[in-house]
């Protein structure tokens, strides 16, 4: 395993450093609207924006991309015809993949908090008298739970989305190759699979009791931090579950149906 | 050992090395850094940097290294010069012996003749003819070359 992801991280030896660096060059964009303020307030948000939403996509679309191409071009014989099988092959780009994801989350959180110490440096304190509000309306511990559990479920659930991806691009490198539509038939799976992660998610927070423990939570707020641990582990539980089995499928097919 | 070329352009010559015997507990360093010195490769060259002759002595030095009982070459003299064919098949030669077998697909009869020991033609999924290199030629009073062309002309 540790040589299969030598070798993927051997494969992104100039991706990584040119991603770390453009989310860099954003946040400093970010900055600078935000040591400006007023107007260029915009700026900040916008690129903020573009940092969250392009550092955690990117992960995805490189590990998509990467398995496209060894299922495609000839460079893939190199790692299928290693001695590995499918599912080490296909478990290894998803551990990698969900590194990628906790080093982009990492980043993106770090650059969050780089804004929000200029933010109250330039802006009279805007970051922490929001933080502050919104403490003493819920309680630090609170707070602090929610943030975390935000992150951590963001970041599962892209790894989970990942998985999916990867399983759509096999299911059509296995199965539907010589269709010419393949890739809308990949493609609907994704979309197929990606919605249906989340409705299981919802029916299982429910199955649980989230709309009682909701309205509970209403009249009563001293168990909020215990119903927080408690979906977060039935939603992480969802996600993992999730991404274990489009991984283990997609290792099956990799392995036994996949023609280079 | 398929046709086509397959290492990746970012990875060097050594790359290309370091990555088989991380995968393959028969391949052997030692024997891949001779090969590819006697095959004028530069270790530190990028797969991308060498000429199509230079990957295919590339792609022989990887298959040669590993201590395998059978080798299976597809073309390996394609897209190959003159002077490259020469150190690709002394390699072929060297590396062959008792304990292993070496199963070449070619289409260049006239090269490859000199060192079959057994020759089989395929035509449309059958086995036309089989046998060892010798008595194929004692057998039809021709070459291997000449017997190929009766065979696949017709």
């Amino acid at each position: 395993m540790m040589k299969l992801l030598k070798y993927e991280l051997q494969r992104r030896r100039t991706l990584l450093p040119g991603a770390a660096i453009g989310m860099l060059f954003i946040e400093g964009a970010a900055l600078y609207g935000i040591y400006r303020g007023g107007n260029w307030n915009t700026l900040a948000i916008a690129m903020t924006m573009l940092l969250a939403v392009g550092g955690l996509l990117l992960p995805m679309l490189d590990a998509v991309t990467k398995l496209y191409a060894d299922y495609k071009q000839k460079q893939g014989y190199l790692l299928f015809l290693t001695p590995q099988g499918g599912y080490r092959i296909l478990l290894a780009k998803t551990v990698f993949g969900a590194l990628e994801i906790a080093a982009s989350m990492l980043l993106i959180c770090g650059c969050l908090a780089l804004s929000a110490a200029l933010l109250d440096r330039f802006q009279y304190g805007a970051a922490t008298a929001l933080l502050s509000s919104v403490g003493a309306q819920m309680g630090d511990a609170l707070t602090t739970g929610m943030l975390f559990t935000f992150v951590g479920l963001a970041a599962l659930q892209m790894i989970a989305q990942m998985c999916v991806a990867l399983l759509a691009v096999t299911v059509s490198r296995a199965m539907v190759q010589s269709n010419r539509y393949n890739w809308l038939i990949s493609l609907a799976m994704y979309f197929a699979l990606a919605v249906g992660i989340n409705m299981v998610n919802g029916v299982l927070l429910v199955a649980f009791g989230f709309v009682g423990d909701v309205m509970r939570l209403i009249r009563d707020e001293s168990h909020a931090l215990r119903m927080l641990g408690k979906y977060f582990a039935i939603s992480a539980g969802t996600y993992a579950v999730w991404a274990a089995a489009c991984t283990a499928v997609s290792g099956r097919l990799a392995g036994r149906s996949i023609d280079l | 050992m398929p046709t086509e070329p397959y290492f990746p352009g970012f990875m060097s010559v050594k790359q290309v090395g370091a990555f088989h015997a991380d995968f393959f507990a028969d391949f052997s360093t030692d024997a891949f850094k001779r090969l590819a010195e006697r095959m004028e490769l530069s270790m530190d060259m990028k797969v991308s940097q060498l000429s199509s002759g230079m990957e295919a002595k590339l792609k022989l030095a990887v298959a040669a290294s590993r201590d395998a009982k059978l080798l299976m070459l597809d073309e390996p003299l394609n897209g190959v010069d003159l002077l490259a064919r020469d150190v690709i098949l002394s390699a072929i030669i060297e590396r062959a012996d008792e304990n292993n077998t070496i199963l070449i697909s070619s289409h260049l009869i006239d090269v490859m003749e000199r060192v079959l020991d057994e020759v089989i033609f395929l035509k449309r999924g059958r086995v036309v003819l089989q046998g060892e290199a010798e008595a194929v030629r004692a057998r039809h009073g021709k070459s291997i070359v000449d017997l190929y062309r009766e065979v696949y002309a017709s």
